[in-house]
């Protein structure tokens, strides 16, 4: 079973898809039972499209 | 057609050289440099990626030239989120905060956070902050992110785990200190 110390290490891995299933497995149910994590999960990737939108202040900055 | 694909592309390289540099006016002559580069050794190009792909690398080697820090600056081993947070078990003993913005259209028009994002982006490394603008900010896919930086697939994930896990550590004291 994955602990929440593993998990937020796995977190870019398997959103890049290049995790082996078994530990995608692993993340996939943890992410179900622990809400801490879940939350950890949606910040990264909340921040990381926050980063791509128009218009932002690090979009604008080159213009 | 080379100026539309200049018109088109200036955006994203200044932002590419920008985060590299650190400096806006570096990253004007990195840009200028680049093009300058592109037009001596565009017989040079043999395909092997988009043309797209191939004028970001070449700007990125040259921001990178200027920086004079060490290309292969080694990436930090410690986790990314303070062992201390953890209790004996591995779980959470101070779990991650709240936050006011809980999605991206919103917190891409919240100004102070983004311009919290901005500032941790300039303070990171600067691989660290090549491979977040790349990927984050241009859209870049990993593959394309390897070829602009010549780096291996494993060294780009790497340094992509660690700048955004610093970005959201950030954003989080943001918000507790909003709080």
């Amino acid at each position: 079973m994955l602990r929440c110390v593993e998990f937020v290490e796995q977190v870019t891995e398997v959103d890049e898809a290049v995790s082996r299933p078994v530990v995608r497995l692993w993340f996939e149910l943890h992410r179900i039972a622990c809400r801490h994590c879940r939350r950890y999960l949606r910040q990264m990737r909340v921040v990381r499209a926050a980063m791509g939108f128009e218009p932002g202040p690090i979009r604008r900055a080159a213009r | 057609m080379f100026a539309t694909v200049v018109q088109r592309w200036q955006g994203g390289l200044l932002r590419v050289a920008q985060a590299i540099t650190g400096n806006p006016a570096a990253a004007e002559d990195v840009v200028q440099e680049t093009w300058a580069s592109v037009l001596r050794s565009l017989e040079t190009f043999e395909g092997r990626s988009s043309l797209r792909t191939w004028v970001n690398r070449v700007c990125t080697h040259v921001a990178l030239a200027r920086t004079r820090q060490d290309e292969r600056e080694p990436v930090p081993d410690a986790p990314v989120v303070d062992p201390d947070r953890f209790d004996e078990h591995g779980h959470w003993r101070e779990p991650p905060a709240r936050w006011a913005e809980e999605t991206p259209e919103a917190l891409a028009v919240r100004r102070e956070v983004m311009e919290c994002i901005e500032r941790t982006v300039a303070r990171l490394p600067v691989r660290q902050r090549a491979v977040i603008t790349l990927r984050d900010v241009e859209g870049f896919s990993a593959e394309d992110a390897c070829e602009i930086l010549g780096v291996t697939a494993v060294h780009q994930r790497v340094l992509l785990h660690r700048a955004r896990s610093r970005v959201r550590a950030e954003c989080e004291r943001f918000y507790r200190g909003a709080a």
